[in-house]
């Protein structure tokens, strides 16, 4: 892979995207009534996450024809949610339930045809929800509680923690376009340091939900992703909800920043670890060649009536 | 004048019969020999070498006509899982949704459209629909007769080769186009056992 491009499609470009789109939508700083305040962050996350996604992997087809694809589209209607007004939160709450259930069961139906069976893709499709619903509720709580800079930066590092698991996965492209999500939340962060409410990404916390649970059971589902990996990342934001703030609360600006990064760290460096693990842990090594039979071949039993010679 | 007209006739439709008959009979069947068929397929490596990896497991059926080409029909399926690269992760990465996503797509097909004979012989032009990772696209190319016998069993065999070349990104393995060759080419040699 050209480094260049690769750096180009899945960093700058989704840079560029997420802030010109915030920039032009919604000036977050200017608005007036906290109601709405900050409802074009969603968008423009989802912009740059789409856009990335494009320039690596191309267009997405609608409807998609291989499911882990989706993610472009679940993140649209993802910021449609997070556009709602903070008036409708039970309305909002509601919507991301059903979309993380929808998800779910867009991606378990294709292995119905597999071998899966209903009870597995129920439970499936119930921790794909869960995990949406838990990413979402855990960043939109701990955020509320941050500073707009030091939760934006957490949230990029979560979701470069995302992409870093799902690339020992055995997914390079998907861990790609999930990095340039994280170059878009890094983009608002970058805008916060001029004016700092730019970088308050609360309201879009349903798109980065989206990301991150289709991206993470993709890899789970489809390749050598792993269930444990998706429970830390999963329930890193609510360890920043609940440690975060309250060990955030110095006067040293720099350490206020970079605190609740530090503590969403730990899951998701031990998520990060696991994979690492499991992944150097495979046999490199050649398969085993052809001629090994499997137990019940006909070979197995010294003649194969088809081998012949 | 009668007498002749009727010989004629006669002689006419004595030395059309072979032909009618070979055109009403059926085209023979086969079931495929995974055990002696082969499908690889070579894709360049940073420009640099061509690399070879197989598919184990292919299944599938096919007629064959020599005397009416285009009573002839292939349908193959290819078991993406059973790729073979001699190195384990990098079939487990050729399994995943960064190339073939073998979960949501285990298998390849290829069913034939139209065959036809060649130019040159025992050679058959194959109009063919091939599905890859959930995308279909027509294709052709040329398959040739490479033998015909019975083994040891007695079971009639028949084998053929060919090859085509396709760009994976229509198919949307799109993955490192600049490191992996958008041109793949496979290349197949099946055997079939009469049924």
């Amino acid at each position: 892979m050209d480094p260049v491009r690769a750096l180009i499609d899945g960093v700058l470009a989704p840079v560029l995207v997420a802030a010109v789109v915030v920039l032009a939508i919604r000036r977050p700083w200017r608005s007036g009534r906290a109601d709405t305040r900050g409802w074009g962050v969603g968008i423009a996350l989802a912009a740059a996450y789409g856009i990335g996604f494009a320039l690596v992997l191309g267009w997405p087809a609608l409807p998609p024809v291989d499911v882990t694809h989706a993610t472009p589209w679940l993140a649209i209607v993802a910021a449609a949610i997070a556009a709602l007004p903070a008036r409708a939160a039970a309305l909002r709450r509601a919507a991301v339930g059903i979309l993380g259930l929808l998800t779910g069961a867009l991606l378990v139906s294709p292995l119905l045809d597999h071998g899966l069976g209903g009870a597995s893709a129920a439970l499936h499709v119930f921790l794909v929800g869960a995990t949406f619903v838990l990413v979402d509720g855990g960043l939109e709580r701990a955020l509320t509680g941050l500073e707009p800079r030091a939760g934006a930066l957490a949230v990029t590092t979560l979701t470069g923690g995302g992409a870093v698991a799902v690339l020992l996965s055995d997914v390079a492209s998907l861990a790609q376009v999930t990095g340039g999500l994280a170059a878009g939340l890094g983009a608002l962060f970058a805008l916060g340091l001029w004016r700092p409410a730019a970088a308050d990404v609360t309201r879009a916390t349903p798109v980065v939900a989206a990301v991150l649970a289709s991206t993470l059971w993709s890899a789970v589902l489809y390749a050598n992703g792993r269930y444990e990996v998706v429970a830390l990342l999963a329930a890193s934001p609510l360890v920043l909800w609940r440690v975060g703030p309250a060990v955030a609360r110095t006067r040293r600006a720099i350490v206020a920043l970079a605190i609740p990064t530090l503590v969403i760290l730990l899951p998701i460096g031990a998520a990060a670890g696991l994979a690492a693990r499991a992944y150097f842990a495979e046999p490199a090594a050649e398969t085993a060649p052809l001629a090994v039979p499997d137990s019940d071949s006909p070979a197995a039993d010294g003649y194969d009536p088809n081998y012949g010679y | 004048m009668t007498h002749t007209v009727r010989t004629l006739a006669l002689l006419t439709l004595a030395l059309a019969l072979p032909t009618l008959a070979a055109n009403s009979a059926s085209a023979a069947s086969y079931a495929i020999d995974n055990v002696h068929t082969s499908v690889l397929f070579k894709v360049s490596h940073f420009g640099i070498a061509p690399f070879y990896g197989r598919f184990n497991s292919v299944a599938g059926t096919f007629e064959f006509d020599a005397a009416a080409a285009d009573r002839s029909k292939l349908s193959l399926q290819i078991d993406v899982a059973s790729i073979f690269t001699a190195d384990r992760k990098r079939d487990d990465h050729l399994k995943s949704p960064d190339f073939f996503n073998a979960k949501q797509f285990p298998t390849i097909t290829l069913e034939s459209a139209r065959v036809k004979a060649g130019t040159a012989r025992d050679t058959y032009v194959v109009e063919a629909n091939l599905t890859v990772r959930g995308v279909t696209k027509a294709i052709t190319f040329t398959m040739t007769k490479t033998g015909e016998g019975s083994d040891p069993m007695g079971n009639a065999r028949i084998g053929f080769e060919g090859s085509f070349t396709i760009n994976r990104l229509d198919y949307g393995v799109s993955y490192a186009p600049e490191g992996l060759g958008k041109d793949v080419t496979i290349i197949f040699a099946v055997e079939g056992i009469k049924g």
